[in-house]
């Protein structure tokens, strides 16, 4: 209750306070009409889910055109070999079913895939399944342990530049970030692999222990390709970093804060870096989907036994059914990624969490 | 300064400020300033922008802004200079006993943490509560703003309150620890009048009740003049006059204060305001009076050196060499001319216009509802509103920028498309707008040639192409610009310089219908009035109709003949500027009028 | 006739005190003069030159055949004959060296202007149009960018093969909507100003205001992302020859070159060393134009950061 003598704020309401005279009736369909729907987080949920699934779709359809636009005879003397006769060509594509319609060859195989036949590979011979199942594992493995280090790193070091902005501390940093930035993933392997395997022989030239070596040396064969991808990611991330907490260090609720008293490490992380976070994530999970290809590239560096090296050699050898399969399975795995990047930005951004409670 | 007997709380002596150019050179903009904060008191500290009050008062509690430096003085709060302290002492003392609330709080108040924890943070940093005994002081906060429903107030984010309930909030955790200083910074700026009125009102109560000595840093010398006790005017880093609230907005003795008040529109007199040509010096002047250029009493004296703060008597002080000369009451004021309408038929009839906002899927509000109204060739007319009236949104109706979806535009007896890309172009030739802002309406990749002279290439077909560049000089001259910014950019001219080419621009391709969409807002006071000025000229000048739209009824008294009340959409009441100010109607005008603080009384 | 009885009123604009100090350069730049006037910008475009030259003309210079096997002894070091030693073939590193910079060149300009012309313009229409076109333009922006870049274009090449035009034109796929949400961003930002809404008002047509008040502000921002994307396709297209996915043998192509010496590390390093030089250096004097482009377009809202 206000104390007397105080001015209400009945006025103040968002909601506008009963005008003094009645307002004339309005004119039908001038009505304010609100927006339709009734259940925003069961929706806003939905839509995701909705969005996620459409994008494997869209990447298992891309994947299926591609790689099936070989015509069906072309296909057969890949697998059987180049002397092969026209009567055999035509026994495999009947044996295949590759003389069906394009559209009822991608439904079948979509079926399979989703009741867990993946098929088995007209190239090893054997499952395509049991081939990929366990390099996901290891793939997956990496990129997490990669993201693990380099998350922490880079926005550390970007609030590090931030704060300091201007400064050589800075400069010198961004500079690095920017020379770091353009390397490829190849060569920063290559160059690491140059300096800790070729020269000091402290770590494993290749990552081949990870099929028979011991508890040591595949833990030793981890090293180099996660410091790869860790060193790619890095520099993106951490001028992003730099970049949103610049702006919420610099805006009028960091002053105000300060101004409050607050503690250093509140001032920063709770109010400054807490605005940070919607535009830091979103960035992340942009770039996220380009920084983990690099684990492509850096399983073929190093002879990693991922999924990445894989799919190379699947192109290289025409292998269809297992690019499909990890086409698939690799997009997944980025989708899941994004999912949990929005689910965050939700979290951070209070506009957001309020319309979905 | 001289105290009413209130003890002395903050004592600043000769506060030099600096800040660092983009060359690395710095550039002093406070110089050498003093004043006192008492106990319960309210210390008013006005001056426009850029004369260097929000840079002292937050040096004054040893705050650096970024790029700023501290080059001197000391500010003392119970017997320690707080110019001396390091940031983790003054971290103990901001919050707990100085407390500082900024200009808009929808900034201030950090959007990600809801206002229950806001409040609580200085609550339990500075004085450990927790628990229980935390929340009970949190709610009794609240309550003391007047904030509705407290309890639940606490668990929600400051988007979801109106922008008088989030200074509210502001001002609850500034006074949470009960600070010996409190720290205004423009608190009210950008708040609707009424809200304005009340969040002032709160003020002084807080103030009396609680015994804070508080300073009030503002452009707007009215405002100050009604709520502060002490009162002093900054003029280019320095204070130019100080004394009693009553004594500096009664009896100024300084040419620029004088200036300023006479700058200042009139709700109680019609139609009186005179500008204040050229504009202040970026940084402080010490071989000379820093208002001298621009001074109607200047003396050869008064460039020659530096001028000293004189005391004239008891509490009055002045930075004039002839201070005792002046008048001691504002020089009196001519009134604007007067645009005779003497045409019959209206030139533009609006008729039960209605529009809206949003797309069918997200839901649409309408915003203009059953706008009618009528202006003669060569008429003034104003239409005053607050933030959400549709003024604005109907102006630009008019314009073709939001077309309406019900009603009906004529123009000189021709109906107007509902999009201005559609009308012919003798008709868009007609209407011409002006902007509220400065910055965003004149492109930055465009020459001031560029600028002015599109309008004459589209509309003016009197003006051959090799004449083009002599008919964009004539009008700066009518704006009184120099024909050497020709060649310039807008980022290379000061706002009231901007603004002003933004009316060449309207004016040049001779429009019968100006409409001006809260064309002073954005301007200090003083360059509001010159622009007020130019625009009443050139209006009588070239006989062109004027709507102009403004949430400040005193501008609209000032250049207008007939104004049009607007509130949620609605027109309220629509009369005569003599008989709207004398004998309002509508209840709503009532509000308005008595929000508008009143404490400069006219000559 | 005006109000107040000044001795100044005749005056158009008092003169300041010290107009000398009052001036400071706040005119707008062109992008050139921006990287120019700084270092970085300045080392970028130095190296950026010399890569060029080198990528260009250097193969004229070229003292044996590009090709040609066993034109000295295998894996050998540096020696008078052959500059850079030779590779596990025989083939003379520095000719090849000099001739495998083209495909990494030449395929991301063609691919990130191709991406500008069709992305840029779809995002500029769509920032300014706004409603259903907008809608639509975004939504398809949004599903390109969900599929995972690399991924797209392996599987892409594992279709159509590796030809240099299906490499430009995945390249460019893969950017468009990147670009088209850089320039829609930037165009979003600028359509929003009144000077957009003036030109409206005076009735001017779509084109006319999209060339004439929009692109001259969004120049900057785009030329900055155009550097970039040269980067990151410079980056791209290595990898792909690197992976055996686009230049093929026994083309002189620098990421087939590393991909090839890659197993003879301990023996011939400069085999590998070499062109991996010379993709860091064309990839790193890009960047460093786009950083300096790009930095020193902010200066204006870069404002200070608060002494916590």
């Amino acid at each position: 209750m206000p104390e007397a003598g105080l001015p209400t704020v009945a006025g103040e309401e968002p909601a506008a306070a009963p005008p003094q005279s009645a307002p004339p009736a309005p004119s039908p369909g001038r009505a304010i009409r609100p927006p339709r729907s009734r259940f925003p987080r069961l929706e806003s949920v939905a839509r995701q889910l909705g969005a996620a699934l459409l994008t494997l779709l869209v990447i298992s359809l891309v994947t299926f055109a591609a790689t099936n636009i070989k015509s069906p005879t072309d296909v057969a003397r890949n697998a059987l070999g180049r002397e092969t006769s026209e009567s055999q060509l035509q026994a495999y594509v009947k044996q295949h079913g590759l003389d069906k319609p394009i559209y009822i060859r991608y439904g079948n195989w979509l079926g399979d895939f989703v009741a867990g036949d993946w098929g088995t590979s007209a190239v090893t011979g054997r499952e395509v399944r049991a081939d990929v199942l366990p390099r996901l594992g290891k793939t997956l493995l990496l990129s997490l342990v990669a993201l693990g280090v380099a998350l922490p790193i880079s926005i550390l070091v970007g609030v590090f530049m931030a704060r300091r902005i201007g400064s050589w501390e800075d400069l010198s940093l961004l500079i690095a970030t920017v020379v770091l930035a353009a390397l490829p993933e190849f060569v920063v392997g290559i160059g690491l692999l140059m300096l800790f395997a070729v020269t000091l022989h402290w770590l494993p030239v290749d990552s081949t222990a990870l099929s028979f070596g011991t508890t040591v040396e595949k833990m030793k064969a981890y090293v180099l390709p996660t410091l790869t991808l860790v060193i790619a990611m890095v520099p993106y991330i951490a001028r992003i970093a730099r970049g949103a907490a610049q702006e919420s260090l610099a805006a009028p609720y960091t002053q105000a804060a300060l101004l409050r008293g607050l503690p250093r490490r509140t001032v920063i992380w709770d109010h400054a870096m807490r605005n940070a976070a919607v535009p830091l994530v979103n960035a992340v999970a942009i770039n996220l989907v380009y920084l983990l290809s690099g684990v492509i590239v850096v399983e073929n560096v190093f002879a990693f036994p991922g999924i990445g090296q894989a799919l190379v050699q699947a192109i290289a050898q025409g292998d269809t059914l297992t690019v499909q399969a990890i086409a698939l399975v690799m997009g997944a795995m980025f989708i899941a990624i994004s999912l949990a990047a929005d689910l965050l930005v939700v979290y951070f951004n209070p506009r957001l969490k309020a319309a979905t409670a | 300064m001289s105290t009413n007997g209130a003890p002395a709380v903050l004592e600043v002596t000769d506060l030099t400020v600096g800040y660092k150019r983009g060359d690395g050179r710095m550039n002093e903009v406070v110089w050498r300033t003093s004043f006192t904060l008492e106990a319960g008191t309210i210390t008013g500290l006005a001056g426009e922008s850029g004369c260097g009050k929000s840079t002292t008062a937050l040096a004054a509690i040893g705050y650096r802004s970024p790029g700023s430096a501290i080059l001197g003085g000391t500010s003392v709060l119970d017997g320690v200079d707080l110019l001396e302290l390091t940031t983790p002492k003054l971290r103990s003392i901001w919050g707990s006993r100085i407390a500082y609330v900024a200009q808009s709080a929808s900034t201030a108040l950090n959007p990600a943490i809801t206002v229950g924890r806001q409040l609580a943070q200085p609550l339990s940093v500075h004085l450990g509560l927790k628990g229980t005994e935390l929340r009970a002081r949190q709610i009794e906060l609240l309550e003391a703003m007047g904030l509705p429903e407290p309890e639940a107030a606490l668990d929600r984010y400051p988007f979801q309150f109106s922008g008088g309930q989030q200074q509210r909030v502001a001002i609850a955790i500034a006074l949470s620890c009960r600070p010996q200083v409190l720290l205004l910074d423009e608190p009210t700026t950008g708040l609707d009048v009424t809200t304005q009125a009340r969040i002032s009102a709160l003020l002084r109560e807080l103030v009396r009740e609680t015994g804070v000595a508080t300073l009030y840093v503002s452009h707007d010398l009215a405002l100050l003049g009604g709520l502060a006790d002490r009162l002093a005017v900054m003029y280019a880093g320095e204070i130019v006059e100080e004394s009693d609230a009553h004594a500096v907005t009664r009896t100024p003795r300084h040419p620029y204060t004088q200036a300023l008040i006479a700058a200042v529109p009139s709700v109680k007199k019609p139609r009186a305001v005179a500008g204040i040509a050229g504009r202040p010096p970026s940084h402080v002047v010490l071989d000379a009076c820093s208002f001298a250029p621009r001074c109607p009493y200047v003396l050869p004296a008064c460039t020659a050196d530096h001028v000293p703060l004189r005391r004239l008597n008891g509490s009055h002080s002045a930075r004039c060499l002839r201070a005792d000369e002046i008048a001691a009451s504002p020089k009196a004021t001519t009134a604007l001319p007067i645009p005779p309408v003497t045409a019959p038929k209206p030139l533009l009839e609006v008729s039960d216009v209605w529009c809206e906002y949003g797309t069918r899927r997200s839901g649409t509000k309408p915003v203009v509802k059953g706008v009618s109204f009528e202006i003669r060739p060569g008429e003034t007319v104003g239409i005053v509103g607050e933030s959400g009236s549709g003024k604005s949104t109907l102006l630009r109706a008019i314009a073709g920028l939001h077309p309406p979806v019900d009603g009906a535009l004529v123009l000189n007896g021709e109906e107007l498309a509902r999009s201005a890309v559609k009308r012919p172009r003798a008709l868009r030739r007609e209407l011409q707008l002006v902007f509220q802002n400065p910055d965003s309406s004149l492109n930055p990749r465009h020459t001031v040639e560029d600028i002015v002279g599109r309008p004459i290439r589209l509309f003016r077909e009197d003006v051959p192409r090799t004449k083009e560049k002599d008919a964009v000089a004539e009008l700066l001259e009518a704006v009184k610009l120099p024909g050497s910014l020709l060649v310039r950019y807008p980022a290379e001219l000061s706002g009231g310089q901007k603004q002003r080419i933004a009316i060449a621009r309207a004016f040049a391709a001779r429009p019968s219908l100006l409409l001006c969409d809260e064309v002073t807002s954005a301007l200090d006071v003083s360059v509001q009035a010159t622009i007020l000025e130019l625009i009443a000229d050139l209006a009588m000048q070239f006989e062109t109709a004027v709507v102009f739209v403004s949430h400040d009824l005193a501008v609209v008294r000032t250049v207008a003949t007939r104004a049009l009340v607007m509130r949620n959409g609605e027109v309220c009441e629509e009369a005569e500027i003599e008989q709207l100010f004398a004998a309002p109607q509508h209840p709503y005008t009532r509000e308005l009028l008595s929000a508008i603080p009143e404490s400069i009384a006219a000559a | 006739m005006t109000s107040g009885a000044v001795a100044n009123a005749d005056v158009l604009e008092p003169e300041p005190l010290h107009p000398a100090e009052e001036e400071e350069d706040a005119r707008p730049q062109s992008a050139w003069r921006t990287v120019i006037g700084n270092v970085e910008g300045q080392i970028g475009l130095v190296l950026g030159v010399l890569m060029l030259g080198l990528i260009l003309f250097g193969r004229f210079f070229a003292p044996y055949s590009v090709t040609e096997l066993g034109v000295g002894p295998q894996t050998a070091g540096p020696s008078t004959a052959h500059l850079l030693g030779t590779d596990n073939l025989g083939r003379d590193v520095f000719s090849r060296f000099l001739a495998g910079g083209d495909t990494i060149l030449l395929v991301p300009l063609l691919a990130v202007t191709l991406a500008f012309v069709v992305g840029g313009g779809l995002g500029m229409l769509g920032a300014y149009a706004r409603g259903q076109v907008d809608a639509l333009i975004t939504r398809t922006f949004d599903l390109l960018l969900t599929l995972p870049p690399l991924l797209l274009v392996l599987v892409i090449i594992a279709g159509l093969g590796t030809s240099k035009a299906v490499l430009v034109m995945t390249v460019a796929l893969v950017f468009l909507p990147r670009v088209g949400r850089v320039v829609r961003g930037a165009t979003q930002a600028v359509v929003t100003n009144d000077y957009v809404a003036a030109a409206q008002a005076r009735g001017e047509r779509t084109t006319a205001i999209l060339g004439r008040e929009v692109l001259p502000n969004i120049a900057a921002p785009a030329i900055a992302d155009f550097a970039l994307r040269i980067t990151y396709g410079v980056i791209f297209v290595a990898t792909l020859n690197f992976l055996g996915l686009g230049a093929q043998p026994p083309a002189p192509d620098w990421g087939l070159m590393v991909a090839d010496s890659r197993n003879f590390l301990s023996v011939a390093p400069l085999a590998t060393l070499a062109p991996a030089a010379g993709i860091a250096a064309l990839s790193i004097s890009f960047n460093l134009i786009a950083d300096a482009l790009t930095r020193h377009l902010t200066r204006e809202t870069a404002k200070g950061v608060v002494p916590v």
